[in-house]
């Protein structure tokens, strides 16, 4: 046995070793063959690829089958449950419209994942149209195309565009998609030589969602918006409808008067919110659009009077209110329902109302109103507004069979059948209706200046009465300590007496 | 087998020809096949098994040619790593399947037609058995890890030069000097007293 067998001995040893040296020449010609064959179609035919590629998962198939069967099914399954539900989420909405409308809602990539026509004849025209699928650009090219085959931009001269974000976006981040749009509109209309002109908006979505439930088309509302009315006051403006309870196509059949009306209002630099009052005070009196031009005519009066835009509006929703008043009285006797004391629950319960909005401040507002008019308990008060919304709603079924005639001929009407009749059934007519509301002011301003008069001479009789009692204490020295605290009140009393005053 | 510079040269455009020309493939396959098949059989000393490795090399190395980077080293350095991979595969697995083969054979080619290669199959084998001094070591060869086995058959049963296992194994000649030198000691570490006896009376026989 050796045990001196080194590294060197073995390296020796096997570079020794007989190697076989084993040929296969017909393996290596035949392998050639295969592969050189099987290269060829490879390249010659991409349908050879797939055959390979085929017979390649066959093959894993037949060594796998059960655990490959399983796993393909599994893995499509999944693939196939997961894209389903997950479609592109919304991302904005553009509304587009010209006389037709419609609306393209798009995702975050300016796809269109959908199409929705807002009127028939937008319905009419694109039904065979889908845009689905199709970039935005694209889309909005092809309603202008569309639009100026059937010489439809032609006749209007304005598009109005407008964007509101989906439920998950933000209005900041649709600015840019407006922008792309409006280009585009633009763009094209300039190519087909039309002559309409673009006008785009952002709105926020619950506006949209106002304008829409009052039934309102965004060209209705684009003077509102070019003026630059808040978010906040259009919506409060558009749910006048509903507060209201106008009748939807009435509201939207005269929101072009409103709308025109409520721009020349703000235009007086009146405040929105303010001017938004005022067209509700207007449809209160349930007169029509009709009345809301007599407030701004009457605004304008007063703001040519030297009267400040705010004091102006709140005069002429106050006289807007007494036309109301009477017009609950009117109602009242005509239907025979209500007596004398329900009368003035109402005059009671609507200057209650007033008083709670009509924009005085709380320094402007006379002291002769704090405690007038004040409902007896809160039962009478809910029984009043239970009154109102029922003639309210007889009011507005008075007004579709009427088809909606103005209410004014209606009282026109009513004098030439009454005529012999009570004073109070005269009032309807609109002269004297205007006599009266003359008669109303110069009552309030009579009593506004009766009532000054009388706390200017309690004042002036307090005053008295305290100087008396200062003379009296200055020949008392002993009480020196109660007459210190008696003098500082009084003299606190008095600054804000003086301060009131002044 | 050293490469000149000229050879490595005519060997790159060779192979890029080859890229997109089946023919130009044909041309390395020849040059390569016998190398090639001559190592597998000394790692494997397994006729068949041979013949399936390099059948399945040279199908790998055909169908990922277009992503051969040329780096001034052998082309068939790289077959060599691809048929190192695969032997280190049958190894793992105790048998050898050529997957890529057996598309073919299913789409019709019959790359080794077992009727017209049974006789060339038996006498490789009975000539491969003639050489049981080889087949004994190889045996002991297959007790050291595979890294060892590697440079051991590439040094010893194919002559190739330290630079060269280095070119084909990717690795520093360093490296490879220092592999070879445990593989050795891990080689005589395997063998028995007996063995060695053997192998040194079997070799004292033949001188």
């Amino acid at each position: 046995m050796r045990n001196d067998f080194d590294n060197k001995e073995l390296t020796n040893f096997l570079n020794n070793i007989e190697l076989p040296d084993v040929q296969t020449p017909l393996h290596k010609m035949k392998l050639k063959r295969a592969l050189l064959n099987s290269e060829y179609l490879n390249r010659k035919t991409s349908l050879n690829s797939l055959k390979i590629f085929l017979l390649n998962s066959s093959l894993f198939v037949r060594q796998h089958a059960a655990y490959s069967l399983a796993a393909i099914t599994l893995f499509l399954t999944v693939a196939a449950l997961s894209l389903m539900p997950f479609t592109s989420p919304a991302f904005a909405h553009i509304v587009l419209e010209v006389n037709p409308a419609m609306m393209l809602t798009i995702d975050s990539r300016d796809n269109v994942i959908a199409f929705e026509s807002l009127d028939q004849s937008a319905s009419d025209i694109f039904s065979e149209m889908d845009f689905r699928r199709k970039s935005t650009e694209r889309a909005i090219e092809e309603i202008v195309n569309r639009l100026h085959e059937l010489t439809i931009l032609d006749q209007n001269n304005s598009v109005v565009l407008l964007i509101y974000p989906a439920d998950t976006t933000k209005i900041d981040d649709v600015t840019q998609t407006l922008n792309n749009a409006e280009s585009t509109v633009s763009r094209r209309l300039n190519e087909l030589k039309a002559k309409a002109q673009v006008k785009s908006f952002a709105l926020k979505a619950e506006v949209f969602a106002a304008a829409d439930q009052a039934g309102l088309m965004p060209s209705q509302y684009a003077r509102l918006l070019e003026h630059g009315m808040t978010s906040e006051n259009l919506t409060k403006l558009f749910n006048q409808r509903d507060e209201l309870e106008e009748d939807r196509k009435y509201f939207a059949g005269h929101f072009d008067e409103i709308a025109e009306q409520i721009t020349k209002v703000l235009e007086k630099n009146v405040p929105e919110d303010e001017a938004v009052l005022v067209v509700r005070e207007a449809l209160a009196t349930r007169r029509g659009t009709g009345e809301i031009r007599k407030a701004v005519q009457r605004l304008d009066t007063l703001i040519d009077d030297d009267y400040t835009p705010r004091t102006a509006i709140a005069q002429v929703r106050r006289e807007m209110r007494s036309r109301r008043n009477l017009k609950d009285i009117d109602g009242t006797d005509a239907e025979g329902k209500a007596d004398n004391e329900s009368t003035q629950d109402v005059e009671g319960a609507n200057q209650d109302d007033a008083d709670q909005d009509d924009g005085y401040s709380p320094n402007e507002k006379p002291d002769s109103q704090e405690d007038e008019h004040k409902p007896s308990d809160e039962k009478n008060r809910r029984n009043l507004r239970d009154r109102q919304n029922e003639r309210r709603l007889q009011h507005n079924q008075r007004q579709e069979q009427e088809q909606r005639n103005d209410i004014q001929e209606q009282l026109d009407e009513e004098p030439e059948q009454q005529d012999s009749e009570n004073d109070k059934q005269s009032l309807s007519d609109e002269g004297l209706e205007h006599y009266n509301d003359r008669q109303n002011l110069r009552n309030d301003r009579q009593e506004r200046r009766d009532e000054q008069q009388q706390r200017r001479n309690e004042r002036r009789e307090r005053r008295y009465n305290r100087q008396q009692q200062k003379e009296e204490t200055l020949a008392q020295p002993d009480a020196s300590l109660p007459l210190s605290d008696t003098e500082s009140s009084n003299s606190v009393e008095t600054d804000a007496e003086i301060d009131y005053e002044e | 087998m050293n490469y000149s510079k000229s050879d490595l040269e005519i060997e790159k455009k060779l192979v890029e020809f080859a890229k997109s020309d089946p023919e130009s493939f044909g041309k390395l396959y020849e040059l390569n096949y016998d190398q090639i098949f001559a190592y597998v059989l000394k790692r494997t000393a397994d006729i068949q098994v041979a013949q399936d490795i390099t059948a399945e090399t040279f199908f790998k190395a055909l169908k990922t040619i277009h992503n051969f980077k040329w780096q001034n080293v052998p082309f068939s350095a790289w077959l060599y790593r691809i048929a190192i991979n695969e032997i280190n595969l049958l190894h793992r697995k105790g048998h050898y399947k050529p997957i890529s083969l057996d598309g073919l054979k299913d789409q019709g080619f019959d790359p080794i037609s077992v009727d017209n290669m049974e006789e060339e199959l038996i006498s490789a084998q009975q000539s491969l058995e003639r050489h049981a001094q080889f087949l004994q070591v190889q045996k002991e060869l297959e007790r050291i890890p595979a890294k060892y086995r590697d440079v051991i058959t590439l040094r010893f049963f194919t002559g190739k030069q330290i630079s060269e296992i280095a070119q084909i194994l990717g690795k520093p000649e360093g490296t490879v000097k220092s592999l070879l030198h445990r593989g050795l000691e891990k080689l005589k570490k395997v063998m028995s007293a007996e063995q060695i006896n053997a192998t040194f009376s079997q070799r004292q026989h033949y001188e």
